[in-house]
C-alpha cells in the first residue's frame, strides 16, 4: 500500500507540502486575523507574471519572481498604508495590472516553454530539490520572523491604535508580513498554483478558529491543520490521479465545511 | 510640571480642529477635558498619546510613561483570543503573570482569565482595559470617555478606584462630555471647542457656570 513512497518525485512532494504547508500556517493566522487574506491572492497573481519573466530569462524563474512579488507587495501597502485607497482595491490594483502585463508577456512570447496551466494549478510532483532548499530558507525566516515577534503581531492584530500607542513600530511588521508573504507566494505558486495558492493561506487560519479557545490554539491548530491536511491531499492526488494542489483545497473546503456545520449545530444545541 | 503644550494647532485642509492651546499638567492632577462633540477633544488625546502629530506647536514632557484607556475598545470580537492573551501582549514591556494576576483580582474579574474575550460583557471587556493601561505602569493615565460601557454600579467604584490612583500620586488626564463622571473637588477642568473656553479648578468652573445660570451635576 505504501509503494508509493518508493517514488523520489512523491518523498519530494511530501517534504516540500510540510514545508509550504507550515509556512503559509504561520502566516495564516495574522494575515486572515488582520482581515488581509486577499493579500495572498493578489501576491498570486502577480508571481504570476514575476515567473513569466522569469522562464523568458532564466532557466530559474523563482529567481526573477522573488523581487518583482516584493517590489508588488511593498507598492501594495504603500497604497493601503497612505488610505487614499481601500485596502482589497489597492490589491485588486495591483494584481490585476501585473497579471494583465503577465497574459500580454505570454501572448507576445514564441517558445514559451512551460505551459500556462501549469502555472495556474501549480505542479506539485515535479517539485526539484532546489524548490526544497528554497522553500526551506524561507520556512527558516518565517519561523524567525513570527516567532521573535509573536507578541507584537498579537498586538497589533488586536488593536493597531494601542500597539502605536506602546511603542510597537507597526510599518515595520506590516511590510515585513508583507514581504514575507510576497516570498512564501513565489514559491509556493510552482507547486500549489496561481489560481489556489491563496486558500493555502486562507484556510488553515478560519478551521482552526473555529475549534480553538485561544490565540496560542488556533496557531498550533492552523500548523496541525494545515501539515495533516496537505500530507492527506498529495497522497489522495496521487491515488485518485487529481492535481495535487486542488485537491489540498478541496480536502481544506471539504473539513472547514464540516467544522462550520458542527459549530453553528453546537450553537443551536 | 508633568507636562506642558505649546501653541498647539491641528488644521485638516481649511478646518481648524484645535487652534493655538496653551496648557500645562503637573505631576498628581486629575484633569477633566471637557466638550461637546466636535470640540476636537479626540483629536487632542490623539495628539497626547502620540497616535497623531500636530499641524503646529509642541508637547514637551519629561520620561513620563502614558497608560491610555481609548473609547472605542477595539475588541478582534471574531478572534478567540482570551483575557490572559490581551493582557499580556498589548504593551511594549511584558508584565510578570503574578502582576496580571493580582489586576485581574483587584478588578474582581480573576475568573475570566482563559475565557475569550468576545464572551465578555461591556463592562467586563472595559475591566480588562483598565488593566491593560495600569500594566505599563504609567506616571498619567488618559481616559478617553471611559465608562461608555460600563454599568452604573461599576461605574461608581470605576471611579472611586481612579481617584484612589490620583491620590497615591498618579496624573489623571480624563476626557468626558458627561459632567457628572469623574468630577472631583481639587481636579482641574479644561473645556475645549477648538479653542480654551477654560481652563482652572473644578471649584472656579463650577463658580462660573453658576453664574451663568447653569447647573452642574457633580459627584
Amino acid at each position: 500500500m505504501f509503494e508509493f513512497l518508493l517514488w523520489p518525485f512523491v518523498i519530494r512532494a511530501l517534504i516540500i507540502g510540510i514545508i509550504l504547508a507550515l509556512s503559509t500556517a504561520m502566516i495564516s493566522n495574522f494575515l486572515v486575523s488582520n482581515n488581509q487574506s486577499l493579500i495572498g491572492d493578489g501576491l498570486a497573481h502577480i508571481s504570476f507574471t514575476g515567473i513569466t519573466i522569469g522562464v523568458l530569462l532564466s532557466d530559474e524563474p523563482t529567481i526573477f519572481a522573488l523581487p518583482f512579488a516584493i517590489l508588488a507587495a511593498i507598492l501594495i501597502k504603500m497604497l493601503m498604508r497612505n488610505k487614499l485607497i481601500e485596502g482589497d482595491t489597492a490589491i485588486g490594483l495591483v494584481s490585476s495590472s501585473a497579471f494583465a502585463i503577465g497574459l500580454i508577456i505570454i501572448s507576445k512570447s514564441s517558445g514559451f516553454n512551460r505551459s500556462v496551466e501549469s502555472m495556474l494549478v501549480g505542479s506539485m510532483f515535479s517539485s526539484t530539490w532546489i524548490d526544497i532548499l528554497l522553500a526551506s530558507i524561507v520556512l527558516i525566516l518565517v519561523s524567525i520572523f513570527i516567532f521573535k515577534s509573536y507578541s507584537k503581531l498579537i498586538s497589533i492584530t488586536l488593536d493597531d491604535n494601542y500597539a502605536k500607542f506602546s511603542g510597537i513600530r507597526i510599518a515595520f511588521y506590516d511590510y515585513a508580513l508583507a514581504i514575507l508573504t510576497a516570498t512564501i507566494i513565489v514559491i509556493g505558486v510552482k507547486t500549489i498554483g496561481t489560481l489556489l495558492i491563496s486558500a493555502f493561506i486562507i484556510f488553515p487560519a478560519v478551521s482552526s478558529n473555529m475549534l480553538a479557545k485561544s490565540f496560542k490554539q488556533m496557531f498550533v491548530y492552523s500548523l496541525i491543520i494545515n501539515v495533516t491536511i496537505t500530507l492527506l491531499g498529495i497522497i489522495g492526488s496521487y491515488f485518485l490521479e487529481f492535481p495535487a494542489g486542488s485537491t489540498i483545497i478541496v480536502f481544506h473546503a471539504v473539513l472547514f465545511l464540516g467544522l462550520y456545520t458542527f459549530t453553528k449545530l453546537r450553537g443551536r444545541v | 510640571m508633568l507636562l506642558e503644550v505649546k501653541n498647539l494647532s491641528v488644521q485638516y485642509g481649511h478646518q481648524v480642529v484645535l487652534d493655538d492651546l496653551n496648557f500645562s499638567v503637573n505631576k498628581g492632577d486629575y484633569l477633566n477635558i471637557i466638550g461637546q462633540n466636535g470640540s476636537g477633544k479626540t483629536t487632542l488625546i490623539k495628539i497626547l498619546t502620540g497616535l497623531q502629530k500636530p499641524s503646529a506647536g509642541q508637547i514637551t514632557h519629561a520620561s513620563v510613561i502614558f497608560g491610555y484607556l481609548p473609547q472605542h475598545l477595539r475588541v478582534a470580537s471574531k478572534l478567540p483570543v482570551t483575557v490572559y492573551e490581551v493582557l499580556k501582549h498589548s504593551n511594549l514591556v511584558k508584565s510578570p503573570e503574578t502582576e496580571i494576576d493580582a489586576l485581574l483580582k483587584l478588578m474582581s474579574i480573576e475568573k475570566l482569565k482563559f475565557q475569550k474575550m468576545s464572551s465578555l460583557s461591556g463592562g467586563e471587556q472595559q475591566r480588562v482595559y483598565i488593566i491593560r493601561a495600569l500594566l505599563s505602569k504609567p506616571d498619567c493615565l488618559i481616559l478617553d470617555e471611559p465608562t461608555s460601557a460600563l454599568d452604573p454600579k461599576f461605574r461608581k467604584s470605576f471611579y472611586e478606584y481612579i481617584e484612589k490612583l490620583n491620590d497615591h500620586g498618579m496624573t489623571i488626564i480624563h476626557v468626558t462630555h458627561d459632567l457628572s463622571d469623574g468630577l472631583r473637588h481639587g481636579s482641574k477642568i479644561l473645556e475645549i471647542d477648538q479653542s480654551i473656553k477654560f481652563f482652572g479648578t473644578f471649584e472656579q468652573y463650577q463658580l462660573l457656570e453658576h453664574k451663568k445660570g447653569a447647573h452642574i451635576h457633580h459627584v
